[in-house]
């Protein structure tokens, strides 16, 4: 497909520059308007073909961004420009054509990270191929049979349109923070997924399985909605890197958890190592329900990634367990928010780090029991590993405590590898790497064996690409 | 060994090396809002600050102490109506450091600790215990911080935070965090609050034994250890005093 | 008056029946023994006579010296003179084991309106009975029942039968996990306290704890129901010929 002569981005990866090539030039599509304002929220709406109670939400998250200031908690986003940011280029063209134009060194990695290449097709967004795979179709059948909506969320703005506004930005509010208003107002695609009462799926529901996926783009929204009695797994993410030239991401994950439902939400993030990716995750779970949060973070610039669990019906229960690794030149900000609104409320934080090569990995977490979260529980687990003397690791819980009767427990340690093991492990003949990435891979198991099996198995290997650059 | 009472307008405190010395510091007598303590080289140190019924609003404390030193510090809130409370510990080489906190404060008397730890140097190790207790609608922030810098190798450190909250308006905030530089260290730390699950509360009951009673007697339990651990008469005396008078 | 009378009671723990329809009566200086094979209820029986919130009583009741303790708090049930030794006493770290036998020696003396001994005389008391309960270690570093071996977790609940005085003790499973020596010790104990005129309910899987006491009666729960009662004798027959063949 021709191009027009402003799409191209002199030596930047040609897979994210728009192809248009029947819409006239106009800065937005081609990419070189950067900043955000009313008139590109205008644009964005309209080019999605929204109903105007979106638009209105869009302009009023605008407003609360332009008021509000960069938030003051978390790492160093000074190296930020929000005026130069390119926030929004339609998400289609952002596909490679073909498996070739995905760069090389990305297809390496899927190469050695031992992805099939159907799954690596769709990964590296090559979008057309998936649709042939069994799996998802025999996915598709399953959903339909449970009345389970799993789509687009543009094409869900417009078919469920009800739904979605009845939920949309309730749970996180742009209110919440600067970027969350940010998202609320160039949000654009992402994924709806809503899960019928008493429908009990078990299947992981996978991102990349979506009717349309297009790859994980800067600003995506996934709503999640899961009805009374039900329960599903959902994956978002895949190990391996994401590459791209967008600096910002700011998406945006809303689950709602009915009654006595229960919901697992998977996501293991790699994104590229100059991104900054500040995204937002927030589950609202009401009496009886559970959700649990299972993650891992690699690579990219700077992450911060606090998801945050609002208990508000009794007798609910978050689980978050959560594996982040740093290596040079990144930073993991990454944590857990537990807040605890009702009786009987319980919430369980296991959370593991690793940093080497200079990175630092830092927990933030927070745990909050309101006065009236009678008889609320809560443990934390969380344990840093520093590989090396070039790396730092920091843990930063927030505990408060609003109810005198309930019972709280945090603990954490950091240390390095320990030497006797690795000594043993070599005397069986692995070298210093293989020794330390197997101690590496059981110091994290216990969030790791909670994934389905390829994912499990993607990120030891994760870890063994990490701990192999280490030695020399 | 040695005693030193702190007094009014002491603002700058050293103890020489080899020194063995019992400091006593109480803020309600000695209204000092500003106090440096440099601990030389190779001390035996026992340092109790207390805080306790009408008091300074705002004091910090500023510690240094020296390689081989040791250094037993006691911190002791009671009932009082100072807010905010900042110590800094900065640690050299080979120190060993045993801290214990107890807090009672009760009414709407609120408080804020900023408790912080620096590991200069290598081969150190510390203890930092904070226990207490909140009746009425008291409140806590409790900010007790870890920092190891990239020369503190083999440190050892561990911080312990305990909060019984009695009243139904009592509030609390802890925050231990712990920012590690180095990499051939141990750090932990902890934090919980005191409750009794259903079956320890059904045995005391069943003892005539309501949960209130079981969570003075716990409150009980920590200022015995805190007093205990003291080990010197005058600062055992004069704390049992405020204590018993509290509760 | 019977000192304890139950009627027809039927208890539910999270919507499910433990025990149904259960029946007995003591009378002041007897000594009943319950008997069963595991999850027959017995423990149940225990702590639903003690007042464990866990425990719905859905119809019948249980009545202590002609008054109704069907819905009674625990602390209540204390005071009028009942106590329980627990068949697994919880540990309590962070409070300490002297002064919380004080404690509660103090508070239900006050809701007997009995003057409580001063601490030197408690203590003193104390000393006796750990003494003669041959209490391992020193006990007064301890937290409650923390680090306490099972056998020691025993002797704890059997000081504190002895400092704390009541009427009625029941005892549950108190001679399981005991070696030879523990349950001599144990056992004693438990017959002083019935020489001494006083009620009890034991319950037991074995028969060794009956040596020591004279039963009067024998009651056997099979599945939350009285299978069979008897006599004395009947634990004997029970030893010989196992739970199983005894169903009517």
């Amino acid at each position: 497909m021709p191009m027009p002569p402003e799409a191209l981005n002199n030596g930047r990866s040609q897979t994210h520059e728009s192809m248009w090539n029947d819409y006239n030039a106009s800065g937005y599509m081609s990419g070189t308007r950067t900043g955000v304002d009313a008139d590109l929220v205008r644009f964005i709406s309209q080019e999605k073909n929204e109903p105007d109670w979106m638009l209105a939400t869009r302009l009023e998250a605008l407003k609360i961004y332009l008021s509000l200031p960069m938030p003051a908690w978390g790492p160093d986003l000074s190296g930020l420009q929000l005026d130069k940011i390119t926030y929004y280029a339609k998400a289609l063209d952002k596909q490679a054509e073909s498996w070739d134009d995905v760069p090389v060194d990305i297809r390496n990695t899927f190469d050695r990270l031992g992805i099939p290449k159907a799954e690596q097709e769709v990964l590296a967004g090559v979008g057309a191929q998936y649709e042939s795979t069994v799996i998802y179709h025999s996915l598709r059948e399953e959903c339909k049979a449970q009345g389970v909506i799993f789509e687009d969320f543009d094409i869900a703005v417009q078919e469920h349109g009800d739904l979605v506004k009845k939920y949309f930005m309730t749970g996180i509010s742009p209110h919440l923070h600067k970027f969350a208003a940010l998202h609320g107002a160039v949000f654009s695609g992402g994924t709806f997924l809503y899960i019928p009462r008493g429908a009990k799926v078990d299947m992981p529901l996978q991102a990349y399985f979506r009717m349309n996926a297009k790859g994980m783009g800067q600003f995506e929204h996934t709503l999640i909605i899961v009805e009374e009695d039900a329960q599903a797994h959902y994956i978002e993410g895949c190990s391996a890197p994401r590459y791209g030239a967008d600096s910002l991401h700011a998406g945006a994950v809303e689950i709602f958890v009915a009654k006595n439902s229960r919901f697992r939400y998977s996501s293991v993030e790699s994104w590229s190592k100059d991104a900054y990716n500040l995204n937002t995750k927030r589950a609202i779970v009401k009496e009886g329900g559970h959700i649990e949060w299972v993650g891992g973070n690699f690579g990219s610039n700077v992450t911060m990634l606090y998801p945050c669990s609002v208990l508000e019906g009794q007798g609910s229960k978050a689980d978050h367990l959560g594996v982040a690794f740093a290596g040079q030149g990144q930073i993991q900000d990454t944590g857990a928010k537990v807040i605890h609104l009702a009786p009987d409320t319980s919430s369980n934080i296991v959370m593991k780090s690793i940093s080497k090569e200079g990175g630092r990995s830092i927990y933030r977490g927070l745990v909050d029991i309101g006065p009236g979260a009678e008889r609320a529980a809560s443990n934390t687990q969380c344990d840093a590993l520093i590989l090396d003397e070039k790396s730092a690791s920091d843990t930063i819980p927030l505990i408060k405590v609003k109810n005198q009767s309930a019972t709280l427990a945090h603990e954490a340690t950091a240390g390095r590898l320990n030497e006797n093991d690795i000594f043993y492990l070599q005397s069986r003949g692995l070298s210093e790497a293989q020794a330390s990435a197997m101690i590496v891979n059981g110091f994290i198991e216990p969030i790791v064996k909670e994934l389905p099996m390829e994912y499990a198995v993607e990120m030891n290997r994760m870890i063994e690409l990490e701990m192999e650059g280490s030695v020399g | 060994m040695a005693e030193i009472i702190v007094q009014a307008k002491t603002e700058q405190l050293t103890i020489s090396n080899g020194e063995t010395v019992f400091i006593f510091d109480n803020l309600a007598e000695n209204k000092v809002a500003k106090l440096k303590l440099d601990i030389g080289q190779d001390c035996r140190v026992k340092y109790l600050f207390l805080s306790a019924g009408e008091s300074l609003v705002e004091a910090e404390r500023d510690i240094t102490i020296g390689p081989r030193t040791v250094f037993e510090s006691y911190q002791a809130y009671l009932g009082t109506t100072n807010r905010l409370m900042n110590f800094h510990n900065h640690i050299n080489e080979q120190v060993n450091i045993n801290q214990r906190a107890i807090f009672f404060l009760k009414d709407k008397q609120s408080l804020r600790v900023n408790d912080i730890h620096t590991f200069l140097q290598p081969k150190s190790s510390g203890t930092f215990r904070a226990e207490g207790l909140l009746d009425d609608a008291a409140q806590i922030e409790y900010y007790s911080q870890v920092n190891i810098k990239p020369e503190a190798q083999l440190t050892d450190c561990r911080i312990d935070l305990k909060l019984n909250l009695l009243g139904k308006e009592a509030r609390g905030l802890m925050q231990p965090s712990l920012f590690i530089a180095a990499n051939q260290v141990q750090a932990g730390h902890g934090a919980s609050t005191f409750n009794l699950d259903q079956d320890q509360l059904f045995y005391f009951n069943a003892r005539g034994v309501t949960e209130i009673q079981a969570k003075m007697l716990a409150v009980k339990a920590a200022s015995d250890r805190f007093i205990k651990a003291i080990d010197h008469k005058l600062g055992q005396k004069t704390i049992r005093d405020i204590i018993d008078n509290i509760l | 008056m019977h000192t304890l009378e139950i009627k027809n009671l039927r208890v539910k723990i999270e919507g499910k029946l433990v025990l149904d329809d259960v029946s007995l009566s003591i009378n002041k200086g007897e000594v009943v023994v319950i008997m069963g094979p595991n999850g027959s209820g017995k423990s149940t029986l225990a702590s639903t006579i003690m007042g464990h919130p866990l425990y719905e009583v859905e119809s019948g009741s249980i009545f202590y010296e002609g008054r109704d303790i069907t819905h009674s708090k625990p602390e209540e049930r204390a005071s009028l003179g009942i106590f329980m030794s627990f068949q697994a006493p919880p540990e309590v770290a962070g409070v300490d084991f002297y002064p919380f036998l004080f404690e509660a020696y103090k508070s239900l003396c006050i809701a007997r309106k009995i003057e409580p001994d001063d601490v030197f005389t408690f203590k003193q008391r104390l000393d006796e009975q750990s003494a003669k309960l041959q209490a391992d270690g020193d006990w007064s570093k301890r937290y409650l029942n923390n680090g306490f071996s099972g056998g020691e977790k025993k002797k704890s609940e059997m000081l504190q039968l002895a400092l704390l005085n009541p009427d009625f003790a029941i005892f549950d499973e108190i001679d399981s996990g005991l070696d030879v020596d523990a349950l001599n010790i144990v056992g004693r104990a438990i017959k002083e306290f019935s020489d001494s005129g006083k009620s009890a309910l034991v319950v037991t899987h074995y028969q060794r704890i009956l040596k020591f006491i004279k039963a009067s009666q024998v009651i056997v729960l099979v599945n939350g129901k009285i299978a069979v009662e008897g006599g004395p004798e009947l634990a004997n027959q029970l030893e010989d010929q196992g739970f199983n063949n005894i169903n009517r």
